[in-house]
């Protein structure tokens, strides 16, 4: 008697009616795809009344559903709010897919080619519609999810919860922070730019140091594909950052979820009696369901860190891409990512296979192995002082490393080619030197001196005009045989013709503000710089584009060992050439200027 | 508020916070999105001085020991910074009016009034025309030639100004005795250069905002110190130098081509007062000069030329009885299909076919003597 | 709980799968399950905003001279009238100039995707794929292909200023004494279908 050769739906619609028919048919289709929850029931948790059938159809999913399978049922309701976990394992977790999402979009317009990468960057930020959004959130994600993983390795050493019976767990978890540090750092090479390039050469080599010689030369073959990170190495490293680091990132979040479910959640040590482990024996008044709670609370998480991301993204935070990758010119500055600085701080100890490859896996085996040494008898506070003391101690170290690791320190460079890079600087890590940043009006062209601000400011027209007299229109002699003009013109390719310097125009502040910490370097650096001035030239060889030359000129001093030869007063001593003169010595490097160049100094920019 | 209210409403607080959060997120990518599009043009623009920024870098440190710091050329390379490579013509006001009032002057419904108002304002212009020419005598000294003012059109380039540069600085050139002495260098990873191809790009950038559009001033002109060559036969290059050479020893004045470019009433006007000579016309119309001019190939027999016999009979009585040729001369006629042939094709004749550069090869002197000797011929083909 | 009936709701029976089922009340939400569904609509908005994104970030995009963006073609390049058509294959088009105006068709063959070639001696285009044959105006002879020749937008800037814009239908453009054409902009990303063999 069906409508139909077979049983349908049309039957029931005969039978009962097309309205109660298709409420059914939606009734019976959800408690299906829920895996236990009819519409009543759902409509019960979303109210938040108690389940009016037994047993209790909120848990069914967890019992029959592949997702909520994966998912416990209820948690302890200490371990529910932001206190003790700070909810780092769950935010671990949605930095885990929210760099996987973010990372496949980018995949769409992304090439991993040393011909086409950065062409593909510059069209992301220029051709792609909402491009430099995804990007600059795979990048603030990438540093982010860094801290956090770091945090939550904080956390769980804190409460103790790497013990008994979760010292696996704990292992799990110290792999996934290696993949973590290993997809950050092949990542970093894809927009193949300077900092791209010459941060993961610095890293790659260490893999290099690795003893003995025919392991580390053949390691850093097979990462890099060549002598050099090039179209081989791009290729390596993407696939990394591509395939094989998330795969076994995938398997090892299931390890360490999977086990931190069947362990439950450890529970603050103040809610336990002392060595027990009660976080599988949850009191039915301390169960915190997940349908609806959980998932509500969990839900509204995600609302709110992925509202802060994108706040951050909008106005604060902008990922740099610098000039293109250039095998043959390591900038002045380079440095590692700020998660790595530690390693380049301990490089700068001595030996690189000590400190390079030893010490880092020192500290991999220190971290996997503490489950294990860790002989505290309980996780209270109280009965681990000396567990405490040792974590502060080697965070000071941590943090005392990666000071180190920054480029400033250690790294000394001559004084002028020091002030040199502080005014005319490639950008890099926000940084913009001195002149970039000054608006390009105010960039009159001109001849500028640092004796127009050494002098105080009524003087400054005389101290111009004395050392108008002294450069004789520049045919001043420097050394090697030449002139001001001369050099300017032959090394520097300046086509100036004569040189005479004018005071910087009083409403040029920027300009004026670049020049006095031009003085104010040059004066603190007056003993190795004998005798010297600075000299900024500004020219307009195009329209629209300035060219801007930092010459510093000084007399020679005694140098030995690195270190400056001073005399009782603490004066540098003057070199004296053949005839007993002074030797002038001079310095200078150029950059051009587009009115509408930016170099992503202020966010939003 | 006790403290019941606050855990049963702590739920509701979350949902609240949720909403509030997603919408918010909501709002914030739709204000990006419809910033987008502005944002992305501002990028392009960035990074199109970034790059130009980056070419000067390159420039000073590879280009200028031959092109000059400031662009405008050495005996080693010719000028980049130079109104000929965009194509700047001083004299497009001066041709635009004289091709105006010519043609007014040519149609019959001009009264005789006007035109001779028109031909003193002719001679204006002619004036007007030599003066300018005296300002820039300098770089016309150098090699410009004010009618071969573009130098894309004079190579026969058909691709943009941009590829051309690209191009060169990507391959380099060859020496040759034809186009330059000096070799210049291939600059370009693929081709064995040392510079990546973005950065041939940004050389190039950077060489093409040397243009000043219509702000090119003669004094610009007069700054270049070396202006690049056309491209000719080897030999006949070495034949022309050397008669330069003898001239410039003599002190006589240099050969002024008449140009590709030049427009007719601009040829007429250069052939006043020079007077052919017919036997040396014949000479040039069956490539016995250095210039080894292929006309007899075409126009001996009529088959892809009209045929050379009896042209200037054909001339009076057919061709200038056509309405587009109300006014002309004969030598009008002449001179326009020599420089200018594509302008008329003869029926059943195929555009195309006759090159376009003898404006390139011949001076006034020669345009007029091939005239002469194309008068000649006033007996029709049997 | 009201026991109003709100409209679209009915009492109903789940049918019985061995366990108890719950009556479906039929009351208008309380204050937090109506919140709920507000946070869903959000939801929803907001998934609805990313997927419009998703969409526009993803979709290839056209710059001026490639294909698929605006072409200036250089008016001197226009063949004379019904002489062989100009190819430009950047563009993927021919520029046309029949004797009733100028045209610029698509060169390839809206039967299976071939180029057909321009035949001097025949003065049409034939498809060697399988056989199609158009007039110098695109309009179909012979063969398989089931419409004309496909066309591009294309506009027509004259020295005194005026314009001429291809008709709807993309007709050949009228350029009787219309002067000297000063601009030919094609747009590659506008592409017009004849309805059929017209």
């Amino acid at each position: 008697m069906s409508v139909l050769p077979f049983p349908s739906f049309l039957d029931d619609v005969k039978e009962k009616g097309l309205k109660r028919a298709v409420f059914e048919g939606i009734n019976e289709v959800t408690e299906r795809m829920t895996a236990g929850l009819n519409v009543q029931d759902i409509r019960e948790a979303l109210r938040g009344e108690p389940a009016s059938r037994k047993p209790n159809p909120r848990l069914q999913p967890h019992a029959d559903g592949f997702w909520l399978h994966m998912r416990p049922s209820y948690f302890h309701k200490s371990v529910t709010g932001l206190y003790p976990t700070f909810r780092l394992g769950w935010l671990s977790t949605y930095f885990v897919f929210f760099e996987t999402i973010t990372g496949i979009l980018l995949m769409v317009w992304y090439t991993p080619s040393p011909d086409i990468a950065y062409a593909n960057m510059l069209a992301m930020l220029s051709n792609v519609p909402l491009g430099q959004f995804v990007r600059d959130l795979h990048r603030l994600g990438a540093e982010a999810m860094v801290l956090i993983v770091f945090l939550h390795m904080l956390r769980t050493f804190f409460t103790g919860s790497y013990k008994r019976p979760r010292e696996f767990t704990w292992f799990s978890g110290v792999i996934l922070l290696i993949c973590t540090a290993f997809l950050s750092f092949s990542g970093y090479l894809l927009p193949w730019d300077q900092l791209s390039l010459w941060a993961v050469t610095i890293g790659a080599s260490m893999v290099e140091a690795a003893p003995p010689e025919v392991v580390g030369t053949n390691l850093n073959l097979l990462l890099r594909g060549g002598p050099d990170i090039g179209a081989n190495g791009i290729l390596r490293f993407y696939l990394l950052h591509v395939l094989l680091v998330p795969a076994i990132l995938f398997i090892f979040l299931g390890v360490h979820y999977y086990k931190v479910i069947i362990h439950a959640h450890s529970l603050p040590p103040s809610e336990e009696n002392i060595g027990e482990d009660t976080a599988k024996r949850v009191p039915l008044d301390k169960r915190v369901y997940f349908t609806p709670d959980i998932i509500t609370s969990e839900i509204m998480w995600l609302a709110v860190t992925t509202l802060i991301l994108v706040i951050l993204v909008t106005w604060f935070y902008h990922a740099p891409l610098e000039s293109h990758a250039n095998p043959q010119v390591t900038p002045l500055g380079t440095t590692a990512p700020w998660y790595f600085l530690w390693i380049q701080g301990a490089l700068k100890l001595g030996d690189k296979v000590l400190w390079g490859i030893v010490f880092p896996t020192i500290v991999v085996v220190f971290l996997i192995v503490l489950p294990y040494i860790d002989v505290s008898k309980t996780r209270r506070w109280a009965h681990r002082r000396v567990a405490f003391s040792v974590c502060l101690v080697l965070l000071s170290l941590l943090v005392a490393f990666s000071y180190m690791g920054l480029p400033e320190f250690g790294v000394h460079n001559s004084a002028d080619t020091t002030i040199i890079h502080e005014m005319l600087q490639e950008p890099q890590h926000k940084s913009l030197g001195q002149l970039l940043p000054v608006p390009y009006d105010q960039l009159v062209p001109g001849i500028y001196t640092t004796r127009q601000f050494e002098a105080s400011p009524d003087q400054a027209e005389s101290a111009i005009a004395a050392l108008n007299t002294q450069i004789n229109g520049g045919n001043y002699p420097v050394e090697g045989g030449k002139t001001l003009i001369s050099y300017m013109n032959d090394i520097q390719f300046l086509p100036a013709t004569s040189y005479t310097f004018t005071a910087v125009p009083s409403d040029a502040t920027q300009l004026q503000n670049a020049m006095k910490f031009f003085t104010e370097e040059m004066d603190a650096n007056a003993n190795e710089l004998l005798n010297g001035w600075g000299a900024v030239v500004i020219t307009e060889p195009q329209k629209n584009l300035k060219r801007v030359d930092v010459i510093i000129t000084w007399d020679e001093v005694q140098v030995l060992n690195g270190n400056l030869v001073l005399d009782a007063n603490g004066k540098s001593q003057l070199v004296k050439d053949a005839n007993g003169n002074s030797i002038r010595r001079i310095n200078s490097d150029h950059f051009y200027i587009h009115r509408d160049a930016q170099y992503f100094l202020e966010p939003g920019g | 508020m006790s403290l019941q209210r606050l855990l049963v409403n702590r739920i509701e607080q979350r949902i609240l916070v949720g909403t509030v959060a997603f919408l918010a997120t909501l709002v914030l990518v739709g204000w990006i999105a419809i910033n987008e599009g502005g944002r992305m043009a501002a990028f392009d623009k960035e990074f199109t001085g970034r790059s130009i920024e980056d070419g000067a870098m390159l420039f000073a440190s590879n280009c200028s020991p031959c092109h000059g710091a400031d662009g405008r050329g050495t005996a080693r390379a010719p000028a980049l910074n130079s109104p000929l490579l965009f194509g700047f013509d001083y004299f497009a006001d001066i041709h635009k009016q004289r091709e105006a009032l010519t043609t007014e002057q040519g149609l019959p419904t001009t009264t005789q009034a006007r035109k001779d108002e028109i031909t003193k304002a002719l001679a204006d212009l002619d004036t007007q025309e030599k003066q300018r020419e005296g300002a820039i005598d300098a770089a016309i000294k150098k090699g410009y030639n004010p009618d071969q003012f573009n130098r894309l059109t004079n190579l026969g380039w058909s691709g943009s100004l941009h590829n051309y540069i690209y191009s060169t600085v990507f391959s380099g050139r060859p020496n040759s005795a034809t186009y330059w002495p000096n070799p210049m260098p291939n600059w370009a990873q693929p081709t064995g250069g040392p510079l990546r191809t973005d950065q041939v790009e940004d050389l190039t950038q950077f060489v093409l905002n040397f243009d000043k559009g219509d702000a090119w001033t003669t004094d610009d002109l007069l700054a270049v110190n070396q202006f690049p060559k056309a491209a000719q036969d080897p030999a006949i290059v070495a034949q022309l130098q050397d008669q330069i050479n003898q001239l410039q020893q003599s002190g006589g004045v240099l050969p002024v081509y008449v140009g590709v470019d030049t427009a007719v009433p601009d040829i007429m006007k250069g052939l006043q007062g020079v007077t052919g000579d017919a036997q040396h016309g014949q000479q040039l119309y069956t490539g016995q000069t250095p210039q080894a001019l292929p006309c007899t190939g075409c126009h001996l027999n009529g088959s892809v030329a009209p045929p050379m016999q009896g042209t200037w009979t054909r001339i009076q009585t057919e061709r200038l009885k056509q309405p587009q040729f109300a006014g002309w001369t004969g030598e009008q006629y002449i001179a326009d299909s020599i420089i200018h042939p594509s302008d008329y094709v003869v029926p059943n004749y195929q555009d195309g076919l006759m090159p376009h550069t003898f404006g390139s090869q011949l001076t006034y002197q020669d345009l007029a003597d091939l005239i002469a000797y194309l008068k000649t011929q006033d007996q029709p083909s049997s | 709980m009201a026991t109003s009936i709100t409209a679209g709701e009915t009492k109903a029976t789940v049918p019985a799968k061995g366990r108890a089922a719950a009556e479906v009340q039929v009351s208008a939400p309380s204050r937090r399950e109506f919140l709920y569904y507000i946070w869903g609509a959000s939801i929803a908005l907001l998934l609805g905003e990313v997927g419009a994104g998703l969409v526009w970030f993803a979709l290839p995009r056209f710059k001026e001279g490639t294909f698929g963006g605006v072409f200036n073609f250089p008016p001197d390049k226009v063949p004379d009238a019904d002489k062989a058509p100009y190819n430009v294959a950047d563009g993927r088009f021919w520029v046309s100039h029949p004797p009733t105006g100028l045209i610029v068709l698509y060169g390839v063959c809206p039967h299976l995707g071939c180029l057909p070639k321009w035949s001097e001696s025949n003065h049409r285009f034939e498809c060697p794929c399988h056989g199609s044959k158009y007039q110098i105006d695109g309009h179909y002879i012979e063969g398989p292909a089931p419409r004309s020749m496909d066309r591009f937008l294309t506009t027509l800037t004259f020295d005194d200023g005026s314009t001429a814009v291809m008709d709807p239908a993309g007709d050949v453009i009228n350029i009787d004494g219309r002067g000297k054409i000063s601009k030919i902009s094609i747009d590659t990303g506008k592409r017009i279908k004849r309805p059929g063999r017209v």
